[in-house]
C-alpha cells in the first residue's frame, strides 16, 4: 500500500521519494536535538553513555499456571475425552492406577520431557487430571501445574492423588 | 503583607526541615528533596516502637531505635525519587518480613549448610537455585555479609537448594552442591559454583571440586549416588511446602522476607531483628 497517495491527474514528481525521506530525515534530527537539549538542560538528565554496566536481577522462577483441584468422585473422571496421568513412581503405579491412567511420573528437578508434552497434547483430551502421591507437596499437584504453565488447557488433579481416588472407589473408567 | 508573610512561612519551613528529619540519612538530604522527606515523616508511622507518625515519633528524647532506622529508610527512598505511597508500600512489606504475623515456615537448618556464627542470634535461611543469576549475586553477598561482614556474629545462614527446572543444569548444579556438604566442604563448592557462574557446565564440575581440595573420586560417587539426590528432592520439596515459588526467597528466622532483594536492604532488616533480640 502506497504511502502517499497521487492526486489523480497531477503530473507525477519524480523527486517525491527523496523528498519524504529528506523530510523525515529532518524531522528525526530536529527530535533527536531536541530530546538531547531537554536531557542536558534538565536536572539529574540521563548520562548519553553507561557509566557502570546495568545490572538486572530478578528472581527465577519456574513455569506452573493454575491447575483446578477436583474431588476424586468428580464427574469428569469417567468422561471419554478426559485424559488420565498417573504421576507417581513406577512401583506405586505398578502397585496400583485407576483404569485407563497413563503412566507419567512427576520428578522435582526435571522438566517435562517435549515427548511427554507432545503426546499430552496429540491426546485430543478435552481435559487432563493429573493423580499424584497425595503428599505434602503432591506429585499430582505439581505435574499438573506445570502441565498448565506449559500450555496445557483445562488441567485438573486429584485432591487426596492415588489414595484418595482408591478409597472413593471412583477409579477412573474402563481402559 | 499576605506575601511579606507567605515568604516569612516559607523561609521557616526551609530553616525547619533539616531539623525536624532527625535521622542521618535525611540530614544527608540536599535541599530540594528535604521538603519531601518531611511531607512524608509527616504522613507516615513506623510500624514500630512508636504510635505516632515519624516526625512525631523522632521527636521523642531519645527516638527508638527502631523508628530512627525505619526514618533512615523512608529518607533513603525519598533520595531515590520515591513518593510517599511507594515508601509507604515498601515499609508494608518490610513490617511483614519482620512481625510475621502468619504461620512461621518450618526448614530444615542442615549445619553443613551454616555460614557464620553457630550462636549467632538471627536464622537467614536461603532458597536458591545453582543456576539462577540473582542467586550468584545475593547469596555469596550475604555469606560476605554473615562471615567478615557487618552481620557478623549477628546472623546465621543456612542454604536449601531448590533448582529451578527451567534453568538447564540446576539438577547438576545443586547435586553438586549437596555432595560438597556430605564431603563438609559446602559454602566452598557454592561460592565456587556462583563465582564461576558464566563457564559452568556439568562435566566440569568434578575437576573445580577437585581444585577446592574435595577428593575427586569420592565426590563423582556422591554425585551419582541417590541418597545425594534424594537430599535435594527433600530441599526442594520443603521449598515448595514453604511456598516457595522462585530463587532466591529468603526466610528470615522462619518469616519469609518479602522487601526489596538487595543486599544492603537485607542487612538493614537483619540488623533490625536483630536488636529486637537482644
Amino acid at each position: 500500500m502506497a504511502l502517499v497517495r497521487r492526486i489523480p491527474g497531477s503530473r507525477s514528481l519524480p523527486g517525491w521519494p527523496l523528498a519524504a525521506l529528506r523530510d523525515a530525515c529532518l524531522v528525526a534530527a530536529l527530535a533527536s536535538g531536541l530530546g538531547l537539549a531537554v536531557n542536558a538542560l534538565r536536572p539529574g538528565g540521563l548520562p548519553l553513555l553507561a557509566e557502570k554496566e546495568y545490572e538486572i536481577l530478578v528472581p527465577c522462577s519456574e513455569v506452573q499456571g493454575e491447575a483446578d483441584a477436583l474431588e476424586p468422585d468428580h464427574p469428569a473422571l469417567r468422561e471419554a475425552r478426559t485424559l488420565l496421568l498417573d504421576a507417581r513412581s513406577a512401583e506405586e503405579f505398578q502397585a496400583w492406577h485407576a483404569p485407563g491412567a497413563t503412566h507419567l511420573p512427576y520428578d522435582y528437578l526435571e522438566p517435562v520431557s517435549p515427548g511427554a508434552l507432545k503426546r499430552v497434547l496429540q491426546s485430543g483430551a478435552a481435559r487432563v487430571v493429573v493423580i499424584g502421591d497425595g503428599a505434602d507437596p503432591d506429585s499430582g499437584e505439581q505435574l499438573a501445574r506445570e502441565l498448565a504453565g506449559k500450555g496445557i488447557r483445562h488441567v485438573g488433579y486429584v485432591r487426596g492423588g492415588a489414595a484418595a481416588l482408591r478409597q472413593a472407589g471412583a477409579a477412573g473408567r474402563a481402559p | 503583607m499576605r506575601s511579606g508573610l507567605l515568604l516569612v512561612g516559607l523561609a521557616w519551613l526551609a530553616l525547619a526541615a533539616p531539623a525536624r528529619a532527625g535521622a542521618p540519612a535525611c540530614d544527608a538530604l540536599p535541599p530540594e528533596l528535604r521538603a519531601r522527606a518531611v511531607e512524608a515523616l509527616d504522613r507516615l508511622h513506623p510500624y514500630d516502637g512508636c504510635d505516632q507518625t515519624f516526625t512525631r515519633c523522632l521527636a521523642e528524647t531519645p527516638p527508638a531505635p527502631v523508628v530512627l532506622r525505619l526514618a533512615a529508610e523512608v529518607c533513603r527512598r525519598v533520595q531515590a525519587g520515591q513518593d510517599v505511597k511507594s515508601i509507604e508500600h515498601a515499609l508494608g512489606k518490610r513490617a511483614r518480613s519482620v512481625l510475621g504475623l502468619g504461620k512461621k515456615a518450618s526448614i530444615t537448618l542442615d549445619e553443613a549448610c551454616r555460614a557464620g556464627e553457630p550462636g549467632a542470634p538471627v536464622v537467614i535461611a536461603v532458597y536458591a537455585c545453582a543456576r539462577c543469576p540473582f542467586c550468584a549475586v545475593l547469596v555469596p553477598a550475604l555469606h560476605r555479609a554473615v562471615t567478615v561482614g557487618p552481620l557478623q556474629g549477628k546472623a546465621r545462614l543456612y542454604y536449601r537448594p531448590f533448582p529451578i527446572k527451567d534453568h538447564p543444569f540446576s539438577a547438576e548444579g545443586g547435586l553438586a552442591m549437596v555432595a560438597a556438604a556430605r564431603l563438609g566442604q559446602f559454602w566452598p563448592e557454592v561460592l565456587d559454583i556462583y563465582a564461576r557462574f558464566a563457564e559452568f557446565s556439568p562435566d566440569r564440575l568434578a575437576g573445580w571440586a577437585a581444585g577446592l581440595g574435595l577428593p575427586r573420586g569420592e565426590f563423582e560417587a556422591l554425585l551419582a549416588d541417590p541418597a545425594t539426590r534424594a537430599a535435594l528432592v527433600a530441599s526442594k520439596q520443603e521449598g515448595v511446602r514453604n511456598k516457595v515459588k522462585v530463587t532466591p526467597t529468603l526466610f528470615l528466622d522462619g518469616v519469609e522476607y518479602v522487601h526489596e532483594l538487595k543486599v544492603e536492604a537485607v542487612i538493614d532488616v537483619v540488623e533490625e531483628l536483630f536488636e529486637r533480640a537482644r
